[in-house]
Protein backbone atom coordinates (compact mmCIF):
# COMPACT_ATOMS: atom_id res chain seq x y z
CA UNK A 1 0.00 0.00 0.00
CA UNK A 2 0.94 3.50 -0.52
CA UNK A 3 2.22 6.01 1.77
CA UNK A 4 -0.15 8.09 1.03
CA UNK A 5 -3.01 5.60 1.17
CA UNK A 6 -2.07 4.45 4.80
CA UNK A 7 -2.33 8.27 5.52
CA UNK A 8 -5.37 8.68 4.33
CA UNK A 9 -6.86 5.70 6.21
CA UNK A 10 -5.00 7.02 9.76
CA UNK A 11 -7.02 9.95 8.74
CA UNK A 12 -10.28 7.93 8.13
CA UNK A 13 -9.28 7.08 11.81
CA UNK A 14 -9.31 3.41 10.53
CA UNK A 15 -7.50 0.48 12.45
CA UNK A 16 -6.56 -1.40 9.06
CA UNK A 17 -3.38 1.74 8.26
CA UNK A 18 -1.66 0.21 11.49
CA UNK A 19 -2.25 -3.23 10.22
CA UNK A 20 -0.70 -1.52 6.96
CA UNK A 21 1.89 -0.01 8.50
CA UNK A 22 3.04 -2.77 10.43
CA UNK A 23 3.05 -4.73 6.92
CA UNK A 24 5.03 -2.00 5.32
CA UNK A 25 7.51 -1.17 8.16
CA UNK A 26 7.52 -3.44 10.74
CA UNK A 27 10.16 -5.21 10.15
CA UNK A 28 12.97 -1.95 9.61
CA UNK A 29 10.91 -0.29 13.05
CA UNK A 30 11.85 -4.06 14.76
CA UNK A 31 15.42 -4.05 14.01
CA UNK A 32 16.05 -0.24 14.79
CA UNK A 33 14.60 -0.90 18.25
CA UNK A 34 16.30 -4.08 18.58
CA UNK A 35 19.80 -2.86 17.60
CA UNK A 36 19.12 -0.21 20.52
CA UNK A 37 17.37 -2.62 23.00
CA UNK A 38 18.98 -5.83 22.40
CA UNK A 39 15.94 -7.38 23.91
CA UNK A 40 13.03 -8.60 21.34
CA UNK A 41 9.95 -8.20 24.04
CA UNK A 42 10.73 -4.52 25.14
CA UNK A 43 11.48 -3.81 20.85
CA UNK A 44 7.61 -5.36 20.61
CA UNK A 45 6.71 -2.85 22.76
CA UNK A 46 8.50 0.14 21.69
CA UNK A 47 7.46 -0.36 17.81
CA UNK A 48 3.69 -1.19 18.95
CA UNK A 49 4.28 2.13 21.23
CA UNK A 50 5.70 3.73 18.13
CA UNK A 51 2.53 2.85 16.20
CA UNK A 52 0.39 4.33 18.71
CA UNK A 53 2.43 7.59 18.62
CA UNK A 54 1.75 7.92 14.70
CA UNK A 55 -2.02 7.49 15.23
CA UNK A 56 -2.12 10.11 18.00
CA UNK A 57 -0.19 12.44 15.35
CA UNK A 58 -1.85 11.77 12.30
CA UNK A 59 -3.81 13.72 11.56
CA UNK A 60 -3.11 16.26 11.21
CA UNK A 61 0.00 15.83 10.45
CA UNK A 62 0.90 14.55 6.77
CA UNK A 63 4.37 13.02 6.74
CA UNK A 64 6.53 12.35 3.66
CA UNK A 65 7.94 10.29 3.68
CA UNK A 66 6.37 8.52 5.81
CA UNK A 67 8.82 5.92 7.00
CA UNK A 68 11.69 8.43 8.40
CA UNK A 69 8.83 9.81 10.09
CA UNK A 70 7.97 6.72 11.59
CA UNK A 71 11.10 5.37 12.58
CA UNK A 72 11.83 8.72 14.35
CA UNK A 73 8.71 7.61 16.89
CA UNK A 74 9.90 4.13 17.60
CA UNK A 75 13.89 5.37 17.93
CA UNK A 76 12.95 7.91 20.14
CA UNK A 77 11.12 5.67 22.41
CA UNK A 78 13.36 2.75 22.01
CA UNK A 79 16.08 5.53 23.18
CA UNK A 80 14.10 6.22 26.52
CA UNK A 81 13.59 2.63 26.81
CA UNK A 82 17.00 1.98 26.79
CA UNK A 83 18.28 4.92 29.49
CA UNK A 84 15.51 4.38 31.59
CA UNK A 85 16.36 0.75 31.74
CA UNK A 86 19.38 0.98 34.24
CA UNK A 87 19.41 -2.42 34.32
CA UNK A 88 20.19 -2.93 30.76
CA UNK A 89 23.28 -4.96 29.79
CA UNK A 90 25.86 -2.68 27.52
CA UNK A 91 25.55 -5.70 25.28
CA UNK A 92 23.38 -4.16 22.35
CA UNK A 93 24.13 -2.49 18.86
CA UNK A 94 23.83 0.88 20.46
CA UNK A 95 25.96 0.07 22.94
CA UNK A 96 28.72 -0.69 20.66
CA UNK A 97 27.88 2.34 18.28
CA UNK A 98 27.93 4.87 21.29
CA UNK A 99 31.24 3.58 22.29
CA UNK A 100 32.82 4.17 19.38
CA UNK A 101 31.63 8.07 19.53
CA UNK A 102 33.21 7.68 23.12
CA UNK A 103 36.01 10.49 22.42
CA UNK A 104 34.43 12.85 20.05
CA UNK A 105 33.39 15.64 22.77
CA UNK A 106 35.84 17.47 24.69
CA UNK A 107 33.51 18.19 27.63
CA UNK A 108 29.87 18.42 27.64
CA UNK A 109 29.75 21.90 28.85
CA UNK A 110 30.63 22.69 25.22
CA UNK A 111 27.49 22.49 24.10
CA UNK A 112 24.51 23.98 26.34
CA UNK A 113 22.70 25.83 23.85
CA UNK A 114 19.80 24.82 21.48
CA UNK A 115 21.55 26.95 19.37
CA UNK A 116 25.05 25.11 19.29
CA UNK A 117 22.56 21.51 19.46
CA UNK A 118 21.03 23.11 15.70
CA UNK A 119 25.02 24.17 14.50
CA UNK A 120 26.21 20.40 15.53
CA UNK A 121 23.30 18.79 13.12
CA UNK A 122 24.41 21.60 10.05
CA UNK A 123 28.03 20.34 10.98
CA UNK A 124 27.00 17.03 10.57
CA UNK A 125 24.81 17.01 7.23
CA UNK A 126 27.54 19.16 5.84
CA UNK A 127 29.96 16.29 6.64
CA UNK A 128 27.85 13.43 5.39
CA UNK A 129 27.16 15.81 1.79
CA UNK A 130 31.30 15.26 2.01
CA UNK A 131 30.84 11.59 2.26
CA UNK A 132 30.45 9.52 -0.89
CA UNK A 133 27.16 7.66 -1.30
CA UNK A 134 27.94 4.28 0.49
CA UNK A 135 29.80 5.72 3.19
CA UNK A 136 27.29 7.67 4.09
CA UNK A 137 24.67 5.51 4.39
CA UNK A 138 27.35 2.83 6.45
CA UNK A 139 27.78 5.53 8.68
CA UNK A 140 23.89 6.72 9.09
CA UNK A 141 23.54 2.91 9.61
CA UNK A 142 25.65 2.47 12.12
CA UNK A 143 25.16 5.74 14.23
CA UNK A 144 21.21 6.24 13.02
CA UNK A 145 20.15 2.70 13.03
CA UNK A 146 22.48 1.45 15.33
CA UNK A 147 23.41 -1.64 12.80
CA UNK A 148 25.70 -4.15 13.61
CA UNK A 149 28.89 -4.77 11.47
CA UNK A 150 27.57 -8.04 10.01
CA UNK A 151 24.24 -6.07 8.70
CA UNK A 152 25.68 -2.74 7.27
CA UNK A 153 27.67 -5.27 5.19
CA UNK A 154 25.29 -7.46 4.29
CA UNK A 155 23.34 -4.22 2.82
CA UNK A 156 26.39 -2.44 1.27
CA UNK A 157 28.47 -5.51 -0.38
CA UNK A 158 31.59 -4.98 1.55
CA UNK A 159 32.87 -7.34 3.99
CA UNK A 160 32.65 -7.07 8.11
CA UNK A 161 36.31 -5.97 8.20
CA UNK A 162 35.78 -3.82 5.32
CA UNK A 163 33.01 -2.06 7.54
CA UNK A 164 34.75 -1.70 10.67
CA UNK A 165 38.14 -0.53 8.51
CA UNK A 166 35.49 2.48 6.78
CA UNK A 167 33.97 3.21 10.08
CA UNK A 168 37.38 3.31 11.82
CA UNK A 169 38.19 6.38 9.20
CA UNK A 170 34.54 7.67 8.85
CA UNK A 171 34.87 8.63 12.73
CA UNK A 172 38.40 10.19 12.43
CA UNK A 173 37.11 12.29 9.76
CA UNK A 174 34.21 13.18 11.46
CA UNK A 175 36.47 14.11 14.57
CA UNK A 176 39.06 16.01 12.29
CA UNK A 177 36.01 18.21 10.38
CA UNK A 178 34.07 18.72 13.66
CA UNK A 179 37.75 20.28 15.03
CA UNK A 180 38.30 22.54 12.42
CA UNK A 181 34.70 23.93 12.77
CA UNK A 182 35.87 24.58 15.96
CA UNK A 183 32.49 22.08 17.33
CA UNK A 184 34.73 20.64 20.21
CA UNK A 185 37.75 22.27 21.45
CA UNK B 1 27.23 10.86 28.90
CA UNK B 2 29.04 12.65 26.65
CA UNK B 3 28.93 10.70 23.82
CA UNK B 4 24.77 10.90 23.21
CA UNK B 5 25.46 14.39 22.78
CA UNK B 6 26.82 13.37 19.54
CA UNK B 7 24.32 10.45 18.91
CA UNK B 8 21.65 13.23 19.83
CA UNK B 9 22.71 15.07 16.75
CA UNK B 10 23.21 12.65 14.23
CA UNK B 11 19.43 11.37 15.64
CA UNK B 12 18.01 14.63 14.13
CA UNK B 13 20.23 14.76 10.71
CA UNK B 14 17.73 15.29 7.62
CA UNK B 15 15.15 12.96 6.30
CA UNK B 16 16.73 12.47 3.57
CA UNK B 17 19.96 10.82 4.62
CA UNK B 18 17.80 8.36 6.47
CA UNK B 19 15.80 7.70 3.45
CA UNK B 20 19.01 6.59 1.49
CA UNK B 21 20.09 4.58 3.64
CA UNK B 22 16.96 2.95 4.05
CA UNK B 23 16.63 2.35 0.75
CA UNK B 24 20.39 2.12 -0.82
CA UNK B 25 21.51 -1.57 -1.48
CA UNK B 26 24.90 -2.19 -3.13
CA UNK B 27 24.71 -3.04 -7.00
CA UNK B 28 26.32 -6.31 -7.58
CA UNK B 29 29.87 -6.80 -8.29
CA UNK B 30 30.89 -8.14 -11.63
CA UNK B 31 33.30 -10.87 -11.53
CA UNK B 32 35.02 -11.12 -14.79
CA UNK B 33 37.32 -14.47 -15.80
CA UNK B 34 40.88 -13.32 -16.63
CA UNK B 35 40.25 -13.74 -20.44
CA UNK B 36 37.68 -11.18 -19.92
CA UNK B 37 39.78 -9.13 -18.28
CA UNK B 38 42.53 -9.14 -20.99
CA UNK B 39 40.49 -8.90 -23.73
CA UNK B 40 38.35 -5.76 -22.64
CA UNK B 41 40.22 -4.12 -20.24
CA UNK B 42 41.30 -0.30 -20.42
CA UNK B 43 42.96 -1.03 -17.70
CA UNK B 44 44.20 -4.06 -15.52
CA UNK B 45 44.95 -3.63 -11.54
CA UNK B 46 46.72 -7.19 -10.60
CA UNK B 47 47.14 -7.42 -7.12
CA UNK B 48 48.91 -10.62 -5.77
CA UNK B 49 49.31 -11.26 -2.26
CA UNK B 50 51.96 -13.48 -1.39
CA UNK B 51 53.65 -15.25 1.34
CA UNK B 52 57.01 -13.18 1.84
CA UNK B 53 60.56 -13.50 3.23
CA UNK B 54 60.95 -12.97 6.89
CA UNK B 55 63.93 -11.12 7.72
CA UNK B 56 65.81 -10.08 11.08
CA UNK B 57 64.35 -6.77 11.62
CA UNK B 58 60.64 -6.34 9.53
CA UNK B 59 58.77 -9.27 9.02
CA UNK B 60 57.07 -9.61 5.64
CA UNK B 61 54.04 -11.61 5.36
CA UNK B 62 52.43 -10.71 2.19
CA UNK B 63 53.27 -9.55 -0.81
CA UNK B 64 50.95 -7.54 -3.25
CA UNK B 65 51.53 -7.24 -6.93
CA UNK B 66 49.81 -4.57 -8.54
CA UNK B 67 49.42 -4.88 -12.71
CA UNK B 68 47.71 -2.49 -14.59
CA UNK B 69 50.37 -1.41 -17.82
CA UNK B 70 52.38 -0.91 -14.58
CA UNK B 71 53.53 -3.08 -13.07
CA UNK B 72 53.73 -2.71 -9.40
CA UNK B 73 54.78 -5.08 -6.47
CA UNK B 74 53.87 -4.34 -2.43
CA UNK B 75 55.31 -5.98 0.41
CA UNK B 76 53.01 -6.33 3.72
CA UNK B 77 53.72 -7.60 6.76
CA UNK B 78 51.30 -9.13 9.15
CA UNK B 79 49.50 -6.05 10.49
CA UNK B 80 48.61 -4.87 6.81
CA UNK B 81 51.58 -2.23 6.87
CA UNK B 82 53.37 -1.30 3.78
CA UNK B 83 57.51 -2.90 4.17
CA UNK B 84 58.26 -1.65 0.50
CA UNK B 85 56.91 -1.04 -2.79
CA UNK B 86 59.13 -1.75 -6.02
CA UNK B 87 58.10 -1.06 -9.53
CA UNK B 88 58.66 -3.90 -11.64
CA UNK B 89 58.33 -1.97 -15.10
CA UNK B 90 59.15 2.20 -16.81
CA UNK B 91 55.44 2.86 -16.13
CA UNK B 92 55.03 1.86 -12.78
CA UNK B 93 58.00 4.25 -11.95
CA UNK B 94 56.04 6.74 -13.25
CA UNK B 95 53.34 6.06 -10.78
CA UNK B 96 55.28 5.95 -7.83
CA UNK B 97 56.86 8.63 -8.14
CA UNK B 98 57.76 10.37 -4.99
CA UNK B 99 55.36 8.03 -2.92
CA UNK B 100 56.63 6.57 -0.02
CA UNK B 101 54.57 4.24 1.17
CA UNK B 102 57.34 2.84 3.55
CA UNK B 103 54.75 1.87 7.49
CA UNK B 104 51.76 3.31 5.60
CA UNK B 105 48.00 0.81 6.21
CA UNK B 106 47.52 -1.01 2.74
CA UNK B 107 44.26 0.89 2.65
CA UNK B 108 46.06 4.13 2.10
CA UNK B 109 48.53 2.93 0.11
CA UNK B 110 46.02 1.37 -2.09
CA UNK B 111 44.37 4.58 -1.80
CA UNK B 112 47.29 6.59 -2.95
CA UNK B 113 47.98 3.60 -5.79
CA UNK B 114 44.30 3.90 -7.34
CA UNK B 115 44.56 7.98 -6.93
CA UNK B 116 48.32 8.10 -8.97
CA UNK B 117 46.86 5.38 -11.59
CA UNK B 118 44.02 7.83 -12.31
CA UNK B 119 46.16 10.95 -12.40
CA UNK B 120 48.35 9.17 -14.94
CA UNK B 121 46.09 7.93 -16.47
CA UNK B 122 46.37 4.25 -16.49
CA UNK B 123 42.75 4.57 -14.98
CA UNK B 124 39.91 5.80 -17.26
CA UNK B 125 36.25 6.60 -16.95
CA UNK B 126 35.23 3.74 -19.36
CA UNK B 127 35.89 0.32 -17.65
CA UNK B 128 38.62 -0.77 -16.00
CA UNK B 129 38.85 -4.49 -14.03
CA UNK B 130 40.84 -5.10 -11.23
CA UNK B 131 42.48 -8.44 -10.84
CA UNK B 132 43.28 -9.41 -7.32
CA UNK B 133 45.44 -12.33 -6.88
CA UNK B 134 45.50 -13.87 -3.40
CA UNK B 135 49.03 -16.09 -2.56
CA UNK B 136 49.72 -17.46 1.07
CA UNK B 137 50.02 -20.52 2.31
CA UNK B 138 47.00 -19.66 4.88
CA UNK B 139 43.92 -19.94 3.03
CA UNK B 140 41.94 -18.32 5.26
CA UNK B 141 44.11 -15.15 5.55
CA UNK B 142 44.14 -15.37 2.05
CA UNK B 143 40.59 -14.78 1.52
CA UNK B 144 40.38 -12.71 4.00
CA UNK B 145 42.91 -10.34 2.57
CA UNK B 146 40.98 -10.28 -0.55
CA UNK B 147 38.24 -9.69 0.27
CA UNK B 148 40.15 -6.34 2.00
CA UNK B 149 41.64 -5.46 -0.74
CA UNK B 150 38.84 -5.58 -3.19
CA UNK B 151 36.81 -3.95 -1.24
CA UNK B 152 38.78 -1.16 -0.57
CA UNK B 153 39.38 -1.11 -4.55
CA UNK B 154 35.84 -1.12 -4.92
CA UNK B 155 34.82 1.68 -2.53
CA UNK B 156 37.50 3.52 -4.19
CA UNK B 157 35.96 3.38 -7.66
CA UNK B 158 33.26 4.71 -6.30
CA UNK B 159 34.64 7.41 -4.88
CA UNK B 160 36.22 8.59 -7.94
CA UNK B 161 33.19 7.29 -9.76
CA UNK B 162 34.92 4.70 -11.80
CA UNK B 163 32.82 2.15 -13.19
CA UNK B 164 35.25 -1.53 -12.89
CA UNK B 165 34.67 -4.99 -11.76
CA UNK B 166 36.94 -6.95 -9.62
CA UNK B 167 38.11 -10.19 -9.85
CA UNK B 168 39.61 -12.31 -7.15
CA UNK B 169 41.40 -15.44 -7.60
CA UNK B 170 44.42 -17.50 -5.50
CA UNK B 171 47.46 -17.94 -7.05
CA UNK B 172 50.54 -19.86 -6.43
CA UNK B 173 54.06 -18.71 -6.36
CA UNK B 174 57.30 -20.85 -7.40
CA UNK B 175 60.78 -19.90 -8.47
CA UNK B 176 60.29 -21.05 -11.63
CA UNK B 177 57.06 -19.08 -12.06
CA UNK B 178 59.05 -15.64 -10.44
CA UNK B 179 61.61 -15.70 -13.00
CA UNK B 180 59.58 -16.12 -15.97
CA UNK B 181 57.27 -13.23 -14.47
CA UNK B 182 60.95 -11.27 -13.69
CA UNK B 183 61.80 -12.33 -17.46
CA UNK B 184 58.74 -10.28 -18.75
CA UNK B 185 58.51 -7.88 -16.59
CA UNK B 186 55.40 -8.77 -15.02
CA UNK B 187 53.78 -9.89 -11.22
CA UNK B 188 53.27 -13.94 -10.93
CA UNK B 189 49.87 -12.91 -10.66
CA UNK B 190 49.89 -11.61 -14.11
CA UNK B 191 51.92 -14.02 -15.51
CA UNK B 192 49.07 -16.88 -14.16
CA UNK B 193 46.34 -14.73 -15.76
CA UNK B 194 48.43 -14.33 -19.17
CA UNK B 195 49.32 -18.40 -19.03
CA UNK B 196 45.07 -19.00 -18.82
CA UNK B 197 45.19 -15.78 -21.82
CA UNK B 198 46.99 -17.69 -23.56
CA UNK B 199 46.18 -21.56 -23.38
CA UNK B 200 42.34 -20.35 -24.05
CA UNK B 201 43.08 -17.86 -26.97
CA UNK B 202 46.00 -20.38 -28.41
CA UNK B 203 47.59 -17.52 -28.58
CA UNK B 204 51.64 -16.75 -27.63
CA UNK B 205 52.26 -15.97 -23.86
CA UNK B 206 54.96 -13.39 -25.51
CA UNK B 207 51.78 -11.91 -26.74
CA UNK B 208 49.31 -12.77 -23.76
CA UNK B 209 51.87 -11.31 -21.36
CA UNK B 210 51.70 -7.73 -23.74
Amino acid sequence: MLDEEIIELLFQRSEQALKELELKYGKICMQTSYNILGNRSDAEECVNDGYLGVWNAIPPTRPDPLITYVLRIVRNISLNRYHKNQAQKRNSSYDLAVEELADFIAAPESIESVLEAKELVSTIESFLDSLSTRDRVIFVRRYWFFDDYGQIAGRTGITEKNVSVRLTRLRKQLKDYLEERGNFL
Amino acid sequence: MKETKIVEAIGNVDDKYIKEAVTYRAKKQKLHTGLMSFVAAAAVLFLVLGMGMFRNEVKANSVISIDINPSIEITVNKHDKVIAANALNEDAQIVLQGMDLKNVDLDIALNAIIGSLLKNGYLDEVYNVVNVCVENDDEERAGQLGDLVSGEISSLFDEKDLIGGVNTQLCTRDDENKKLADSYGVSVGKLNLAQEVSANLGISLDVAVA
